[in-house]
């Protein structure tokens, strides 16, 4: 009697498929949270690195792929292992005080992205010639929507198709025809330079690649999903394709723009602007298919971002949270659900708001805040009792440590730099 | 009152009145106590052995610090035991369930008190004025809250409503993790499962009876549902996949990786394997693919005092008992019988003269949105699903088809203000007694 072979119905035709199979179902995790990743901010500031310094910044996108993917494996593995999200885990293991802090620097870092995300809408809206005043306000109950009559899972396929958009990159950095030889060369070839506005260059290229927010969305989302130390080899690879296509579209946004508006030495000083890099590509639509992909980008992120944020806060501080609750029940985490997206948009809104510096300062901030964050996984992920004979390998303490250190040490670089020159602002 | 928070990091003399080091942690004996003692202390030097002072050493326990009774180098350090466990470690921050408002909360803090010689735990803090606390915030924020008119409220769950998952699994932690669930509702257990973190789940369906492990599973979600038995060991998940109802059995097993999938079936009974991996053949949403196999089927020989007998003898479920059906020796439906019209028929009367034969019924293979309809249109508890031939394979409910609709049109969860409606009167209840 075979009683096995029923079960066999549902997938299942030969190994090798099957393994397919299963590596589809967890897939997603990596790759979704490094699409979110690409946001508005994201763009600008490779965007801005690629028109500011040619391909002088090119280098960075290696030692930066591998630190991304370091950090996030580090992530997906502390969820698969220990089946509790960043924030919980940060609580339980280092207490109320150190959790607050945590949730205090994530916090900030996502008023700041969230603020990059309105701005992303806003500068979309007006290469179309919409004024932001209507527009923000649309995205935001927009984004209202989608989270609260629960369309969201429905919409998500819409934008991660829609981010198909970043092909244009890819394209375009080809139809510009670089030197090629000069590009290759300048990825391999590490260059620096202390003044404050590479300085700040840097942190933010560094800052929107690795955000803060992006490890505990990862973290929480290997958990929901049930992964374990069993299937955990599938959400490695995912993460690793995630890592890498997250970084290829970076480096071909810095070459389109090292292309186009750096060789003609144009200087970016509106989002409109950058547009110009898909040039190549679209023609004269360069600016539209700019916009369509900024407000996709923005909209994806903006649905994404907040919520997970309060929730993180919540949760973690023993408030009760969630969407499918009343705001009765939940007063915290919809009273900074509101407050992150309100302040953003009020921001956004004020006359004369620099979207272009909110865009790429607030990954700067994320940059200046992420190896708080860094230090806590770092401590988590190598705690024997917690991991058991997961704990990270040598190898990687020393890539996740220097990137801490890095940061550090870059940030420090960058307020001594300002104080020196005495200049704020920088891009 | 007396807080966890406020004792550790305080000073420990000992009998020459030496501060020699701090307190880094108390113990507690996770036993049957309703109120917990405490059984010892772990200073700051010993945090890495674990070592622990046993509570006869100490003579005083205040908020400004612990004084012992003995002489620091007379003082014997013993080691944890297996029942024992760290209220800094293991509780405070973490999780835990409030059995009464059947909620997963987060302890900020836990309150004890001293009663005699001896210092209990009495509650765990889940207030926000916990958090402030332990921040040093409190003066500040709770002078402006007043001021805006909305002060805190201490939030403070007696310890007897409190139980600890996770953790160390050790069988006199399970039962009394069996203990403090036993009274809670199945599908309220389903929720709370919903909530806790992986440890925490197997931790509860562990602790939990198989009977009652499956019927919390059946609650569950779907994801819930794979989570768990993927979690569990394969003796252990297979035994409650048995207990559950056949069709619920097989919807759980339709979810997982078919390897997994075969071996627990391989650890099952034989009859319930064989009937599960029937029932996985049919495609999910079709009729045969939602069906339960728990029904009645009667013998169309049979009397009505016999089918009482019968009733009596195999005392079936509620949701089963509203249609009986009859089939012939070829286990062709060819009648059904509802209680009603047994009631009101003479004892001896063969059911073949009761039953109605024209029985509205659903093949395999029409869709569970068809099946819906039909029970809807008809106004019937339950279809019957038969196969071309005749043969009677199975029943769809009411039950079910209400889980299919909601699945599709309804909203993600419901129930919550029937909920707190039942539970209030289950208080007042025993507020009464």
């Amino acid at each position: 009697m075979n009683l096995t072979a029923p079960v066999f119905r549902r997938a299942a035709r030969s190994a090798a498929l099957s393994r397919l199979a299963i590596f589809l179902a967890i897939m997603g995790p990596g790759i979704i949270t490094q699409n979110v990743d690409n946001d508005a901010g994201g763009i600008t500031t490779y965007s801005l690195a690629g028109a500011g310094y040619g391909y002088g910044l090119l280098w960075t996108m290696i030692p930066v792929t591998i630190a991304l993917y370091v950090v996030q494996e580090m992530a997906s593995r502390l969820g698969a292992v220990t089946g509790v999200g960043l924030a919980d885990l940060i609580r339980e293991r280092f207490g109320i005080r150190a959790t607050a802090f945590a949730m205090f620097a994530l916090l900030l870092a996502d008023l700041g992205n969230t603020m990059a995300e309105f701005s992303g809408i806003a500068a979309g809206g007006e290469i179309f010639g919409v004024s932001k005043y209507v527009l923000v306000p649309i995205g935001a109950v927009a984004v209202w929507i989608l989270v609260v009559k629960g369309t969201f899972r429905f919409v998500e396929r819409i934008f991660l198709g829609a981010s198909a958009f970043y092909l244009a990159y890819v394209v375009s950095g080809c139809l510009a025809h670089p030197n090629w030889g000069q590009v290759l060369r300048a990825t391999v070839t590490p260059s620096f330079s202390f003044n404050a506005a590479y300085l700040t260059m840097f942190v933010g290229v560094i800052g929107t690649t690795i955000a803060p927010w992006m490890q505990f969305y990862l973290q929480s989302t290997v958990v929901e999903k049930g992964i374990t130390t069993k299937e955990y080899g599938y959400t490695r690879m995912d993460v690793l394709i995630g890592s890498f296509m997250t970084d290829i579209v970076a480096w071909f946004i810095i070459v389109a723009c090292g292309a186009t508006i750096f060789a003609h030495h144009i200087h970016v000083e509106t989002v409109q602007d950058a547009a110009l890099a898909l040039r190549p590509l679209a023609g004269q639509y360069a600016a539209a298919l700019f916009a369509l992909g900024l407000i996709n980008a923005s909209l994806f992120s903006a649905s994404v971002l907040p919520l997970a944020t309060s929730h993180y806060v919540c949760e973690s501080l023993g408030f009760e949270a969630g969407i499918n609750r009343p705001v009765r029940q939940a007063p915290v985490f919809y009273g900074l659900y509101i407050a992150l997206i309100v302040i953003a948009c009020a921001v956004v809104l004020l006359p004369g708001a620099p979207l272009l510096q909110i865009l790429f300062l607030s990954q700067v901030a994320n940059g200046i805040l992420l190896p708080f964050i860094l230090v806590f996984m770092l401590l988590l992920v190598n705690q024997k009792k917690l991991m058991g004979r997961y704990t990270n390998s040598q190898v990687f303490n020393i890539i996740a440590w220097v990137t801490t250190i890095v940061m550090i040490v870059l940030t420090i670089a960058l307020v001594v730099s300002q104080l020196m020159s005495g200049a704020g602002g920088g891009g | 009152m007396l807080y966890l928070s406020t004792i550790i990091g305080k000073p420990v003399y000992d009998a020459s009145g030496e501060a020699f080091d701090t307190v880094s942690d108390l113990v507690i004996y996770h036993g049957t106590e309703r109120f917990p003692r405490i059984t010892g202390i772990l200073l700051r030097g010993d945090r890495s052995r674990v070592a622990i002072i046993p509570w006869d050493a100490v003579a005083t326990f205040a908020v400004s610090g612990i004084r012992l009774r003995v002489e620091r180098r007379h003082l014997t350090p013993r080691p944890l035991q297996p029942d024992e466990i760290l209220l800094r470690d293991d509780i405070l921050d973490g999780q835990v369930v409030d059995i009464d408002d059947l909620k997963v909360v987060r302890v900020n803090d836990i309150e004890l008190r001293e009663t005699g010689t001896e210092v209990r735990v009495v509650g765990a803090d889940v207030g926000t004025d916990a958090v402030l606390r332990r921040l040093g915030l409190e003066p500040f924020a709770s002078r402006v809250l007043e001021r805006v008119g909305r002060p805190l409220t201490p939030r403070v769950i007696p310890w007897n409503l409190v139980a600890v998952l996770g953790g160390t699994m050790t069988p006199l932690k399970l039962s009394i993790s069996r203990q403090k669930l036993k009274d809670i509702h199945p599908a309220d257990l389903a929720d709370l499962l919903e909530e806790l973190d992986r440890d925490e789940r197997v931790e509860m369906m562990t602790a939990l009876p198989d009977e009652r492990a499956a019927d919390v599973l059946e609650e569950a979600e779907p994801d819930v549902q794979t989570a768990v038995i993927q979690e569990l060991p394969s003796e252990r998940a297979s035994d409650i996949l048995e207990e559950m109802a056949a069709d619920e059995a097989a919807d759980v097993l339709g979810e997982l990786p078919e390897r997994r999938a075969e071996e627990l079936i391989s650890l099952m009974e034989d009859e319930k394997a064989e009937e599960v991996s029937r029932l996985l053949q049919y495609p999910p949403d079709t009729a045969a693919g939602t069906m339960t196999t728990e029904y009645i089927a009667l013998p169309e020989s049979m009397t009505v005092d016999q089918v009482f007998a019968r009733l009596r003898e195999t005392r079936p479920d509620e949701e089963t008992i509203n249609y009986l059906y009859v089939v012939d020796g070829h286990e062709r439906l060819v009648g059904v019988l509802s209680i009603r019209s047994l009631i009101s028929a003479p004892p001896a009367t063969p059911v073949s003269d009761v039953m109605l034969k024209h029985v509205i019924t659903v093949g395999p293979d029409t869709s569970a949105s068809d099946v819906a309809g039909a029970l809807v249109k008809y106004d019937l508890l339950a279809v019957p699903v038969v196969e071309e031939n005749g043969r009677l394979i199975g029943v769809v409910t009411v039950d079910q088809v209400i889980d299919i609709l909601l699945e599709e049109y309804g909203p993600r969860k419901l129930g919550g203000g029937v909920d707190l409606a039942r539970r209030r009167a289950a208080r007042s209840g025993t507020a009464g007694a």
